[in-house]
């Protein structure tokens, strides 16, 4: 199997406090690796990282075999880099459609999609998307107006029209409801082995559905790393979390 | 079958536009008053400010208060142009305020201005391509909101303060007055006349159905996405700062026309055209008749300017108070403007549309 996304002893330090630190992290192709550690263990900073919303102070990103250190934003994304933010982030006075549309981004250049119209373009895999995120009804809704779920199902959407060999998905089902998060993972494990998946998770049940591999980050580096069962039972793990019912109570 | 409101209905958008265009245009035919017919091409010049800014800001988020810069560069372009149209390059090769200002010769950056074409294409370039620059500048640092408009207000400042005290080329204070009408291909455009009317009309009508029919591609639906949240966008894969530098470049060639009739009609250059109360003005225009509608943003001009001429001469000390009251009422509590008004009144007309497959693929608020 093929390393899809390689982090070399990545570091991000504010000022003396490293927030992530020395971080070496490794995904396969088409894997679906579950990011998980307590609050503050670096996980957002991380995907900021991989994504150039932050800069690293040192270390080197390689991605799909070319490094993407400190390349811009867009162009990482061009790449075949799509995120889902912790918060949800959608265009609020856009319609759900035009979400949509604007994630449809095979084309980028101001110039050539001046003379797009664009109710053709795409319209096969829109219309998938929006059958999976279940906004069938909702096309003609401002993003504002969603329900939180909604607004998650609408981001998630956007992330898979955009079509990216790599997703980060940032807390994907927090404040999901039990029925919402259950087609999350089916969403999820149909796009394992086709895309690769970062997942940042704390809800174990959710995490136990989708992951093959677990990352445990903890102050900014890997504390564990294997099948779910291998890192619940590291006396590493045990230890950080002494005293604690271990990573399902912390996570 | 759903219920829709018919405000959002493309079809109807359009067919507005041909009806409201069409009356404008017969208007003349049963006034034939040239000093009306002066003053009304007025309005259509205010019109296409006001669409600069509801592109620029109403649709990009981009509250630029330096519309004045193109608008002002592309009228001393057009009064150049203007003005060598009625020097003589054998027996009056110099325009009289520089022989005034002691200059012997005709300065380098007034030559091109000999030949219409030139002046013209000077006239619309030179601030397209400040716009680029000035806009690459700004956006390149992510620039966004209060600095945009701090940015912006400054420049116009200081190119205010550039013509002004440039006198020999630009006749300072007093600015350019061309003796004569602009000629082109061999017909005077009379400012006193009907087809000053109906080129001001001709040009504002012609930019609103560009400007409506760019907001209906890929571009006009991403630069509202950026104006929404720029940084989505940029995950998204789209470079903001090159949208928005292209956006505010396109404001600015509109503001350069806007430039252009202006001096066809008023047959006068002064730094006034560059003046920092006249842009904000422009801003309040689009801002109280709605900054995310083409329609109430031209509208929003002429009712202003309409009501200041009305209101003005009795009231003209105050009127600027007028103006700061109605523009505080408006965004207030009609943050849409007029526009917002209009829509609510529309939605009541009985109107119904075909499910979720209805009109068009663009936000409500994206609509007239
Ligand atoms: N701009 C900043 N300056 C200083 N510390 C920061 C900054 N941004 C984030 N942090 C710190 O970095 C740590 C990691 O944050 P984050 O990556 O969001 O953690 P996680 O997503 O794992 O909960 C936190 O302790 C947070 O306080
Ligand atoms: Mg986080």
């Amino acid at each position: 199997m093929s390393v899809i996304l390689e982090l070399k002893d990545v570091t991000k330090a504010y000022d003396a406090f490293k927030v992530v630190d020395g971080f070496n992290f490794k995904v396969n192709q088409g894997e679906l690796r579950c990011l998980l550690g307590p609050n503050g263990a670096g996980k957002t900073t991380t995907i900021d990282l991989i994504t150039g919303r932050q800069k690293s102070t040192s270390g080197t990103i390689i991605f799909d075999g070319r490094a993407i250190t400190s390349l811009r934003e867009d162009k990482i994304a061009k790449r075949g880099v799509g995120r889902k933010f912790q918060v949800p982030a959608v265009f609020k006075e856009l319609t759900v459609r035009d979400n949509l549309r604007v994630a449809l981004n095979k084309n980028t250049d101001p110039f050539a999609n001046m003379f797009r119209f664009g109710r053709k373009e795409g319209r096969e895999r829109l219309q998938e998307v929006v059958e999976l995120a279940g906004l069938q009804d909702r096309l003609d809704e401002l993003g504002g107006n969603l329900s939180h779920g909604e607004t998650q199902w609408l981001e998630i959407g956007m992330v898979l029209t955009q079509d990216p060999k790599l997703l980060l998905m940032d807390e994907p089902t927090a404040g999901m409801t039990e029925q919402e998060t259950q087609k999350t993972s089916e969403i999820f494990n149909r796009l394992k082995g086709k895309h690769t998946l970062v997942v940042v998770e704390h809800d174990m049940a959710f995490v136990r559905e989708i992951a093959d591999v677990i990352t445990l980050m903890h102050l900014g580096k890997t504390l564990a790393e294997g099948p779910m069962e291998e890192v619940e039972n590291d006396p590493k793990v045990k230890e950080v979390y002494l005293g604690s019912e271990g990573i399902t109570d912390a996570a | 079958m759903q219920r829709a409101n018919l405000y959002h209905d493309k079809r109807a958008q359009w067919g507005a536009y041909l009806v409201f265009f069409g009356i404008l245009a017969v208007i003349p035919l049963f006034m034939d008053d040239p000093f009306t017919m002066n003053q009304y091409a007025r309005y259509g010049v205010f019109g296409i400010l006001a669409l600069s800014v509801s592109l620029v800001w109403g649709y990009g988020g981009i509250l630029s208060l330096g519309q004045g810069i193109a608008f002002g560069m592309a009228a001393y372009g057009m009064g150049a142009t203007m003005q060598m149209q009625y020097q003589d390059p054998v027996n009056d090769p110099i325009p009289s305020f520089m022989l005034t200002n002691e200059l012997e010769t005709l300065p380098v950056v007034w030559e091109p201005f000999w030949h219409t074409h030139y002046g013209l294409l000077l006239a619309i370039g030179i601030p397209v391509l400040f716009f680029i620059i000035f806009g690459i500048l700004m956006f390149q640092a992510r620039l966004a909101g209060a600095f945009v408009a701090i940015m912006t207000l400054a420049m116009l400042g200081a190119w205010y303060s550039m013509a002004y005290d440039m006198q020999p080329y630009t006749a300072g204070f007093n600015g350019i007055s061309p003796p004569s009408a602009f000629v082109a291909f061999g017909v005077e455009v009379d400012p006193y006349s009907n087809l000053i009317y109906w080129v001001s009309l001709g040009v504002l009508c012609g930019l609103t159905l560009a400007i409506k029919a760019l907001l209906q591609t890929k571009f006009g639906t991403i630069i509202q996405a950026i104006r929404d949240d720029p940084e989505r966008a940029r995950f998204l894969g789209y470079n903001v700062a090159y949208y928005q530098t292209v956006l505010f470049a396109l404001g600015g060639l509109v503001a350069a026309l806007a430039g252009i009739v202006w001096v066809m009609i008023s047959q006068y250059v002064s730094p006034t055209e560059l003046d920092i109360f006249f842009s904000i003005t422009i801003v309040i225009w689009a801002a109280v008749g709605g900054r995310m509608s083409l329609f109430g943003a031209v509208f929003g001009a002429i009712f202003i300017q309409a009501a200041e001429s009305y209101v003005g001469d009795e009231f003209q000390a105050t009127w600027f108070i007028i103006l700061g009251v109605v523009f505080i009422v408006v965004v207030r509590f009609l943050p849409k403007g007029f526009a917002g008004l209009f829509e609510t009144a529309v939605g009541i007309i009985p109107f119904w549309t075909k499910g979720s497959s209805r009109t068009s693929t663009n936000a409500p608020s994206a609509g007239e």
